[in-house]
């Protein structure tokens, strides 16, 4: 269960012996990368609030930037007499970005796409803009991300077939053109992403495929769009059904942290998902015992930190070297001062980062199910009964059942 | 050359586990935060006390959680566990206050005006405990009458004694230090304390001076006592001077307003050796400028903050444009940093007999002021904003430069509209002085609980700026319905020029109606009258914009929260959101006999109103028939 390509060196330490879960490292051009692993998002060269060495403090990594921001600034020109993103945000660890197609799409409702690529309205100055596989490779070389990812068809999961089926063969198409246009093999890996929508028979159908390209890394898209949660897990469990053994795969645009443990049960390696880090700057806080609003009267006088044994800076106390923030004090501080929002951010991405630590270090040990039901009966406070269904089945799949001891 | 009477001194303060060598700085918090900092980017030695304005935290007075959670002040400040917290009545550089009474002072808390009365203040101290504490005290922020300057020093004594005997009583004087309070007053005012600091309890318990006035002024039998000076100091330069009128400690307000807008400290103490092409150097760049945007140094060649050692300017200028909050926490830590080495310099220089020397070459061979920032500082929340400095909140659509064609020609004509409105309107946004803000974000900051999905509708409004087909979609159609709405307008009082009684009122009708005109007037202003007979004419012909006037006496509230001065003022609402304030006849000229177009195009330039209407009489007009040229700033005050 080894890989090998010019930028990067895939092992799998352990797999677990009931599910399909797995501890991998990926070795990249700026470090290793401990697998399963949660990717947070810096849409524009910075997570919001946390500086490059902070993330890298709290064991950060990789992280995701977004080519569509990056390419409206700093641009490519720039990016490119910089020498790149790591140049430009000083960040040591690995960088991974997207194509820039889904930004499109999900934030231009004018974009149309055709067999050359995806047409837009510039949000500069409205005129007609084509993006390409060979332009989104250019760019993503200028970036010189250690993951790039192709540009793919990306189509609502709730598109009827015949769509779905032209967006998924087309993907396939502009992955080949991606390959073509692709000029650092040896510095930066290209990531294919399956598609297929919630219909199984396309999704074997474009693993297949997609495969027979062997790329360095796999990543299923074309989810998290709000579809019925119970189809999302059988398509993920088809996919790694399916999908080499020796190869990284990336479930994109996942992060909540029930979905975290269930797909990587399914036996997904790598996460990304604005959710932890934009939900901290509403004042909601992540903990193992479920969320906290912060904002709630409840936390006016409540002295106690986010989370008992929380071993992110806030949570620890001042006698022990941390900050000792209480949620009365973030109760005060949230949508009033940016601190607030810092100070939620680094314990979310904390706790991010943290889960997908115990998760890998539960699997070494080859005790991930009991794992996963210890975290789901904290996450629903001991209540079965409020256990989601799709959870309960998806992990029934992997051999699990939650609702028995 | 300014001549220094050199007080300048070097001295030291005692603090429970530390000293402070003075002259030194004192950091604002704003709600016990070090504003952008997280406390790891917080360094405690250039940090060494944060300055915590208790009305910050006092919304619900007595029963505010701060006072009734367990816990001392350290609890309720985001800083490094050996950082000394003080603790004043107000926040540093505060909002101006109305009024102040023998037990009480009006504070402005983040949920608006509270009455904060000594007892609230002396339970406050003894229960979280600061190492420094400011007595409550009466500092009007507009020139004090003769009748208020003693009253002012009587409740500094009186309002101190209270707090003295409670700390002695509980035995807190060892652990809490008492700052006396000097009020804003002239020396002969001030002559009376020298006895009452002759006195055992003082002698044993004062540790130190808050100067809220002149230096000069204060008593030179009390200069053995270190002084904190709370006046705003906006340069280098004016901390040096203040430094020579006999300052120990001073605030570092300077710090947080050239970090929000994004501007980067340069300057150094003693300066480095004179330039002999005889061109000033400059205090601070402007990290928004472009030049920066592929320049990989550091901010400040040789500088060794954290900052400095890892980032590049490129990145700094990237995340400034991109309004990444990043930016503003590595600004403010490299200017934090700068602003600590230039008070070691000041010291050094003290110590090596040279301060003088060094403060008249710094002021030659420096710009007198920081250069003007071209970007926007971060986004401000209500209780923080003074209403003359800020921006609005800006999700300004690309939509308007996109052509479109559409079939209804009324409302593409009334696109057109706004599109002028606009063009107008763009070079005005980087000026900072532009007095534009957005008032419903002040209310919205005041309501403590706004719900969750209202949060999140803000941000994903921010995230979603470049979606520019959906929102023209949108502003066409409310633009549609606006149209149809002409003859509702009527029904709603437009068309009319309504005097309004309460100010609770004028913001009912801000957000009752799209686009509201608001003349805060007073009765005996004759430039009120005219403002009057032009408003009066341009409401009759514009239904589309509500037209209503004020007695500014009337609404207390709003003209403290907007600053209002100086009368007339006409405030433009646009979507409930403040867009313009007129402010005498400043933008119209300066001049009495202005057209009533002249108003009309400002109002337009606003879009407070849809477009310039033919049928108003375009004749002088001069209520008094006579010309005034006297500066407007002379006809009135509030107070």
């Amino acid at each position: 269960m080894v890989s090998s390509y010019p930028a990067l060196n895939y092992k799998v330490i352990a797999k677990c012996s009931t599910t399909r879960a797995r501890a991998s490292i990926l070795e990249l051009p700026h470090g290793p990368v401990e697998g399963p692993v949660f990717m947070p998002v810096g849409t524009q060269a910075s997570l919001k609030g946390v500086l490059p060495e902070q993330l890298d403090r709290m064991g950060c990594q990789i992280m995701l930037n977004n080519t569509y921001h990056l390419g409206l600034k700093p641009g490519k020109e720039v990016l490119h007499s910089l020498g790149g993103a790591h140049k430009l945000q000083s960040w040591k660890r690995n960088l991974l970005t997207d194509s820039g197609g889904f930004q499109m799409v999900s934030l231009l409702k004018l974009a149309t796409i055709t067999e050359e690529g995806v047409t837009f309205l510039s949000p500069r100055d409205g005129t007609p803009m084509l993006l390409t596989p060979e332009h989104s490779m250019e760019l993503q070389n200028t970036i010189g991300s250690d993951i790039m990812m192709q540009l793919d068809d990306v189509v609502h999961t709730l598109t009827e077939d015949t769509r779905m089926e032209e967006a998924m063969y087309r993907s396939i198409r502009w992955l080949d053109r991606c390959i073509e246009a692709h000029k650092n093999t040896d510095t930066q890996n290209l990531f294919c992403i399956i598609q297929g929508g919630l219909n199984k028979k396309l999704r074997e159908i474009c693993c297949k495929e997609m495969m027979k390209r062997d790329t360095p890394g796999i990543a299923v898209g074309g989810l998290s769009g709000g579809e019925e949660k119970t189809t999302f897990c059988e398509v993920v469990h088809t996919c790694t059904g399916i999908l080499p053994e020796n190869k990284p795969r990336y479930l994109m645009g996942v992060g909540y942290a029930e979905d975290l443990v269930v797909c990587v049960a399914l036996g997904m390696d790598m996460f990304d998902c604005v959710y932890p880090t934009r939900t901290a700057r509403f004042g909601n806080a992540l903990t193992r015992n479920g969320i906290l609003n912060l904002r709630n009267q409840r936390f006016k006088t409540d002295m106690s930190s986010l989370e008992e044994g929380c071993l992110c800076p806030c949570c620890v106390p001042k006698e022990k070297g941390g900050w000792g923030i209480t949620r009365a004090f973030l109760n005060s501080l949230v949508s009033k001062e940016t601190v607030g929002a810092h100070l939620v951010t680094i314990h979310n991405t904390h706790f991010q980062l943290q889960l997908m630590r115990d998760m890998r270090s539960s699997i070494i040990k080859d005790c991930f199910p009991q794992f996963v039901k210890t975290f789901f009966s904290m996450w629903h406070n001991g209540d079965r009964s409020s256990y989601p269904e799709w959870a309960v089945n998806a992990l029934r799949l992997v051999n699990i059942d939650l609702l028995e001891d | 050359m300014a001549a220094y009477p050199s007080s300048a001194r070097i001295s030291s303060v005692s603090l429970k586990n530390k000293v402070l060598q003075t002259p030194c700085f004192i950091f604002p918090t704003s709600k016990g935060t070090i504003p952008h900092l997280t406390p790891d980017n917080i360094n405690h030695n250039e940090v060494p006390v944060v300055y915590f304005g208790l009305e910050d935290s006092l919304d619900l007075l007595e029963k505010s959680p701060i006072l009734n959670a367990d816990g001392e002040i350290d609890k309720w400040v985001a800083g490094t566990p050996s950082q000394s917290i003080l603790i004043a009545p107000r926040r540093s550089s505060p909002l101006p206050s109305v009024s102040a009474g023998p037990h009480h002072i009006q504070v402005l808390t983040s949920s608006g005006l509270r009455k904060l009365t000594n007892e609230v203040y002396v339970k406050a101290i003894t229960k979280l405990r600061p190492e420094i504490a400011i007595p409550l005290n009466d500092n009007p922020s507009n020139a004090p009458g003769v009748k208020r300057k003693p009253k002012m020093i009587e409740r500094s004594v009186t309002w101190t004694d209270e707090l003295l005997t409670v700390l002695q009583n509980k035995q807190l004087t060892e652990k809490v230090k008492v700052f006396f309070p000097i009020p804003n007053v002239e020396a002969p005012f001030l002559n009376p304390l020298i006895e009452r600091f002759r006195e055992n309890d003082y002698q044993q318990n004062i540790s130190g001076l808050a100067c809220y006035g002149n230096l000069q002024s204060i008593p030179s039998e009390l200069s053995i006592y270190p002084k904190l000076f709370l006046r705003p100091l906006l340069t280098p330069l004016a901390i040096l001077q203040s430094i020579h009128q006999g300052a120990d400690i001073v605030m570092a307000d300077l710090v947080n307003q050239a970090s929000d807008a994004g501007i980067v400290f340069t300057f150094s103490f003693p300066p480095p050796v004179e330039d002999l092409q005889n061109r000033k150097l400059e205090l601070a760049w402007d990290m928004w400028h472009n030049r920066f945007a592929t320049d990989l140094s550091s901010l400040q060649p040789g500088c060794n903050c954290n900052i400095c050692q890892s980032y590049s300017r490129a990145y700094v200028h990237h995340l400034l444009q991109t309004r990444e909050l990043v930016g503003w926490i590595m600004v403010q830590q490299h200017n934090i940093h700068v602003f600590h080495n230039f008070f070691c310099g000041i010291r050094d220089s003290i110590a090596a007999g040279s301060f003088l020397e060094d403060t008249e070459r710094f002021e030659r061979i420096y710009a007198p002021n920081f250069p003007r920032t071209t970007g926007l500082g971060p986004r401000k929340r209500g209780y923080q904003m003074d209403l003359t400095d800020v921006q609005p909140i800006e999700n300004k659509p690309n939509w308007v430069q996109l052509k479109t064609e559409t079939d209804d020609d009324k409302t593409s004509h009334m696109i057109q509209k706004k599109e002028n409105a606009q063009e107008f309107q763009e070079p005005e946004l980087p000026e900072r002085d532009t007095t534009v803000g957005n008032f419903a974000d002040t209310y919205a900051a005041q309501s403590e609980n706004k719900s969750g999905s209202e949060l999140e509708e803000d941000l994903l409004a921010e995230l979603d700026e470049i979606d520019d087909s959906a929102y023209r979609e949108n502003r066409m159609q409310s633009l549609k319905e606006e149209f149809e709405r002409v003859s509702a307008a009527k029904e709603k009082g437009h068309m009319q020029y309504l005097t309004v009684e309460s100010e609770r009122e004028v913001m009912d009708l801000t957000t009752s109606s799209k686009r509201v005109v608001i003349h805060f007037f007073h009765p005996d202003f004759r430039r009120c009258k005219i403002m009057d007979s032009h408003l009066e004419k341009i409401s009759k012909s514009h239904w589309e914009t509500k037209f209503i006037r004020i007695e500014a006496a009337n609404a207390p509230f709003l003209a403290l929260k907007l600053g209002l001065k100086v009368l007339p003022v006409v405030l433009c609402y646009v979507d409930a959101s403040l867009v313009s304030k007129l402010v005498g006849f400043a933008d119209l000229g300066n001049n009495d006999d202005f057209d009533t177009p002249v108003l009309e195009f400002w109002l337009l330039k606003w879009a407070a109103i849809e477009k310039i209407k033919e049928n108003i009489p375009q004749g002088k007009k001069s209520i008094m028939g006579f010309k005034d040229t006297k500066n407007e700033s002379e006809d009135s005050d509030l107070d």
